[in-house]
């Protein structure tokens, strides 16, 4: 019964905090008009944002196909509805410790745009999903310089949200160099490889 | 008859007549007035107990006062020697007397320190009794108590059952606790997975709605506020696997606890059941003692019979030996006043001149000699040692050293006798002496001795008499 009233009375919360503050989605439509949408994750304690308009789609881990020789970030491929995918670890590619995957590991799918032109889908392993926050061009300040000999060109900008919190912005089409991104395009060598590692595939968990 | 009737006359007519008158009278057995007064001395002479100095003469008259003097002489000897075995007799009996007296006195002694003792021992029963009657009550609270005790570890013991039941009950109620929050978790992980779902799924929405660029804008206003349904389900079910956890681990704490107090229970359970059985045993051995107290009270009361049985013998004995005492003492007197007479007798027949006289005076005063000594250790005489006489001084050792005729000194009895005698005189000074110190038991073996030496020398004595007697007669013979 008491259970029953409390899961009511939060459910009368939720629909104010829903539907009540009117105001609210009236200002997140305006700030989707004057700025930019950025869907954020985290690695670890820091948090990352990407351009919304780069991701195809969010997905829940699943077990990917290995491909030899290929860096230690590299987890294997996955199959997009019919587009062979490479999926990457951000945490090993940003050099942090790995982590085990868990049911509520997320991968987020981005569109890349390589020195080509051309198009390519890729799957970025993150520790959780975040928010989608809409900064304005010019709140996204450049990122310092660290020299040559450290290679910080795939981070865009920083951005700060409620003037605590520091957001980092990923340009995505720098993230992979483009032998990484050669193997999404070396399809028939992977349907190969996909075809050998039988039906089943590797779970990478 | 004839010369009495005409006595004076013929006396008178005697003077006139001659001598050859005279002759002729005397044939007819006239007797002549200075034979008569001649006669009349020795009649007198007899009288006065010379027996052996009567003169001798051939007249028939003569010879017949001779006789007359030989058998009142032999006569007078036989009541000496009597008087003189009398007086020994009544010594011995003196002594024998005086001995019972001495036995009676210990007795006497014996018999009142018996008393004080049955006394003494009467009183301790009596203490005893008490104790042991005290000790019955204590027995007797003791038990009450036990039995109390009994009857708690019992009860205890049922109160621990119960409790033990109780635990057992709390167990299984925290193990279905658990299970059911165990449940509660599962259930929150599954909600938690749906929330996961929503959020992804409210993303993938922002995404899409992001990518219909002004068009998609509503949209996205509605994805996010799923979003943050999602985002509250999330914390809610974040913050109830919290309480889920915070109460798991109390009911882990919980079943621990009662585990253990499931284990503290049962130790009570042995450890009341264990007490209760040693409260039983406890009950069992107090019972016996209290059945051992009561014997000994009842013996203890025997006992107190007995005791108070011993006390009125001893008093009866008391009582008789104070008439026993005064019986000795009758019998002391009436032996002392015949020692008088005896004395007397002696003294008077002392007087006579009687063959081997002096033989029996001897005999008689080492007779009184014992007996003065026996008197000593009855306590009816005092004797200082020192006017007692050593065996040169009495009498008898006068006379022994005094004997100058060999034939005499020669004889066994006269040499066998020094010792004897000396003896008597040396064992009765030494009585007199430890009985004078207080040592009567010691005096009273010293009259033992005395005793038997005195005996050999009234032997040697009568020996020496009879040896004498038979020298005496050769002595005669040979001059």
């Amino acid at each position: 019964m008491s259970q029953d009233s409390e899961a009511g009375t939060l459910g009368e919360d939720r629909k104010a905090a829903a539907l009540g503050s009117g105001a609210d989605t009236v200002d997140a439509m305006q700030a989707a008009a004057d700025g930019d949408q950025y869907l954020t994750f985290t690695l670890g304690e820091e948090e990352y944002g990407v351009d919304i308009l780069r991701v195809q789609e969010i997905k829940g881990w699943q077990r990917v196909t290995p491909i030899p020789n290929t860096p230690h970030y590299v987890k294997g491929v996955i199959n997009l509805r019919g587009t062979i995918v490479p999926v990457i670890d951000l945490r090993e590619r940003f050099g942090m410790s790995a982590q085990e995957y868990s049911k509520f590991t997320v991968v987020v799918m981005v569109r890349v745009l390589s020195t080509g032109g051309r198009e390519r889908i890729m799957g970025l392993v993150v520790d959780a999903l975040s928010e989608v926050y809409t900064f304005q061009s010019e709140q996204i300040r450049p990122a310092p310089e660290f020299g040559a000999a450290l290679r910080t060109n795939f981070i865009r900008g920083l951005a700060t949200v409620d003037d605590s919190k520091m957001v980092i912005i990923l340009d995505v089409d720098e993230l992979l160099s483009d032998e990484d991104l050669a193997i999404a395009d070396d399809q028939s060598r992977i349907a190969e490889v996909v075809r050998a590692a039988g039906p089943g595939g590797q779970d990478h968990e | 008859m004839r010369r009495d009737r005409g006595g004076k006359t013929m006396n008178d007519a005697a003077a006139e007549i001659s001598s050859e008158e005279r002759a002729a009278l005397i044939e007819a057995g006239w007797v002549p007035p200075e034979r008569v007064r001649e006669l009349l001395g020795t009649m007198e002479q007899i009288g006065q107990g010379d027996y052996l100095g009567v003169p001798r003469g051939d007249c028939e008259l003569s010879r017949g006062l001779r006789r007359l003097a030989g058998q009142v002489g032999r006569r007078d000897s036989r009541t000496l020697h009597d008087i003189v075995d009398l007086a020994a007799q009544t010594a011995d009996s003196l002594v024998a007397a005086s001995g019972m007296r001495m036995t009676i006195r210990e007795t006497s002694e014996r018999s009142q320190t018996i008393a004080s003792t049955s006394e003494e021992l009467a009183a301790s029963v009596d203490t005893v009794a008490d104790n042991s009657a005290a000790v019955a009550d204590e027995t007797r609270r003791v038990q009450e108590l036990v039995d109390a005790g009994d009857r708690a570890s019992r009860t205890t013991h049922e109160t621990v059952q119960e409790i033990s039941g109780l635990a057992e009950t709390a167990a299984r109620r925290v193990r279905q606790l658990n299970q059911a929050s165990n449940e509660i978790g599962s259930i929150i992980e599954l909600i938690e997975e749906i929330a996961f779902q929503t959020n992804m799924l409210a993303l993938n929405a922002s995404v899409e709605a992001a990518r219909a660029g002004q068009a998609g804008a509503g949209f996205s206003v509605v994805a996010q506020e799923v979003r943050r349904l999602a985002d509250q389900t999330k914390s809610a079910t974040v913050d109830i696997a919290q309480r889920i956890r915070t109460l798991r681990d109390e009911t882990e704490a919980i079943s621990a606890s009662v585990e253990e107090m499931g284990g503290a229970v049962e130790r009570g359970r042995e450890a009341t059941t264990e007490t209760s059985a040693t409260m039983q045993q406890v009950a069992e051995r107090m019972r016996g003692v209290t059945e051992h107290i009561q014997n000994v009270s009842s013996v203890i009361n025997e006992q107190k019979g007995a005791v108070t049985q011993v006390a009125e013998s001893i008093s009866a004995v008391t009582d008789r030996t104070e008439r026993n005492v005064n019986d000795v003492e009758g019998t002391l007197d009436a032996l002392g006043r015949s020692t008088v007479i005896l004395t007397e007798q002696i003294e008077r027949l002392g007087e006579a001149n009687l063959p081997k006289l002096f033989i029996e005076r001897s005999k008689f005063d080492h007779v009184m000699w014992k007996r003065r000594i026996a008197a000593m250790l009855a306590g009816r005489e005092q004797v200082d040692s020192r006017e007692l006489t050593d065996h040169h001084a009495c009498r008898l050792g006068k006379w022994y050293d005094s004997v100058e005729e060999a034939w005499i000194r020669q004889l066994p009895a006269f040499i066998e006798l020094e010792e004897p005698h000396r003896a008597v005189h040396a064992h009765g000074k030494r009585a007199a002496e430890l009985f004078n110190q207080g040592e009567v038991d010691a005096a009273a073996a010293e009259l033992e001795q005395l005793g038997e030496n005195s005996d050999r020398v009234v032997e040697l004595l009568g020996r020496l008499a009879r040896e004498m007697d038979e020298q005496g007669k050769n002595q005669a013979g040979r001059a």
